[in-house]
């Protein structure tokens, strides 16, 4: 049943931490305009070469993944070389923002993301949306997750937590929450 | 060789710094009489070709999958505990959820393990967990506990054994086959791992065989709280 692909797949990915200093308790600034107030310490777990993108975690990637990305501009993703839908269009409208979300969330390695709950959410002072996430590793573990973004001056930012369903998802939101409560938009 | 091809391997996943927020739970550990959960042992096993291919091998990996289960089970009973069995194929759709979330618990355990340092969130002496939802692992059962085996290996074919005696006559390493297992001992009420080992077999633990696979899990269930 096991995951030596995934096994192979999370330890390529945990050596591709980027970050030697993983943030403290406090404001946190990512990429272009985003500042959030974390309440703890995290793990960085940021991938090589992402520059408006950073991967904390509080139990290690395959459990547990906050995404906090900041101020994207048009022709940008999360990933280092986004394509399709999941490149962000300044002219975008939510129908397509929610095809940027799940098709970055494809991208982010889990299979066939499914938004529900779409709703309007401020954003650090913007007007912005919330969707509630359900997902799965290629290995078939549930995964459930929350997404917040709001363009602003025509970049987008996106707070994104992905979780394991089993016991760390609802572990972690109370302060996933907080961060996302938390968050300014320069 | 082996210890040098596990530490290159073990070196991948160390990563980031810092600071520490161990979290101390008192590990509940399993009485005399206590019935555990033996859930089945998960094996992949394969030959290493001499281009350095793996090919898996199911007919290796179900005997050792069998030796493995059988010592498990002998040493549970040994150490006066009632060993009950739980097969992957028959476990309910949370259980089987629980054992995926252990595989990737399994690597988070690693990296806090072997990261020099390890991140912060992962140190060493912190405790882990499988939640409440551990208990589908009981079933229906009494059990207090389930023991979760996993063991992986690439065996060498002759052909890359001779490959690797050359290379090595030229001072060039070629890497050979490893074999490698984990085992967790989960508190079913609150899914607490309250022990856990990880092992790489030596020479004469051949997990294919009924001997070699005896002496690897008594290796690994050496110090378990069984």
């Amino acid at each position: 049943m096991i995951a030596r692909r995934t096994l192979l797949l999370s330890a390529f990915a945990i050596a591709g931490c980027a970050s030697m200093r993983d943030p403290a308790p406090g404001a946190f600034r990512v990429g272009d305009g985003l500042s959030v107030q974390l309440d703890r310490v995290r793990s960085d777990f940021t991938p090589s070469g992402a520059r408006k993108l950073r991967l904390l975690s509080q139990n290690g990637p395959t459990l547990d993944r906050l995404y906090l990305v900041g101020g994207l501009k048009p022709g940008e993703g999360l990933t280092n070389r986004p394509r399709g839908a999941g490149v962000y269009k300044s002219t975008s409208t939510a129908e397509y923002l929610h095809a940027f979300i799940v098709a970055s969330v494809d991208a982010l390695g889990f299979t066939a993301p499914a938004l529900s709950n779409d709703r309007p959410a401020p954003f650090g002072g913007a007007d912005g949306w919330r969707l509630d996430i359900a997902t799965a590793t290629g290995d078939g573990l549930a995964f459930s997750g929350t997404a917040l973004y709001a363009q602003k001056g025509g970049r987008l930012s996106v707070i994104l937590y992905l979780a394991a369903t089993e016991h760390y998802f609802a572990a972690g939101l109370p302060s996933d929450e907080a961060i996302m409560a938390s968050a300014t938009l320069a | 060789m082996k210890h040098w091809i596990a530490t290159l391997a073990l070196a991948c996943v160390t990563a980031c710094a810092s600071t520490t927020p161990p979290e101390a739970v008192a590990p509940r550990l399993p009485l005399p009489g206590a019935a555990i959960v033996i859930v089945e042992p998960d094996v992949n096993l394969a030959l290493l070709a001499v281009n350095a291919r793996t090919i898996a091998k199911p007919d290796w990996s179900a005997t050792a999958r069998d030796h493995i289960a059988l010592h498990a089970r002998n040493t549970v009973a040994a150490r006066g505990r009632q060993a009950l069995t739980l097969s992957r194929a028959d476990a309910s759709a949370q259980a089987r959820q629980i054992l995926l979330l252990h595989d990737a618990l399994r690597v988070s355990m690693r990296t806090a393990e072997t990261g020099d340092p390890a991140p912060p969130t992962m140190r060493r002496e912190r405790a882990w967990t499988l939640g409440a939802g551990a208990k589908s692992l009981a079933a229906d059962s009494t059990a207090t506990h389930a023991l979760i085996i996993s063991c992986d290996g690439d065996f060498t074919s002759a052909l890359r054994a001779v490959f690797v005696v050359g290379a090595a006559a030229t001072g060039v390493l070629a890497p050979t086959g490893l074999t490698r297992a984990s085992a967790s001992l989960v508190d079913l009420e609150s899914g607490a791992i309250v022990w856990k080992n990880s092992i790489v077999a030596r020479p004469d633990q051949d997990v294919r065989t009924a001997e070699g696979a005896q002496a690897f899990v008594a290796a690994l269930l050496n110090d378990a709280p069984l």
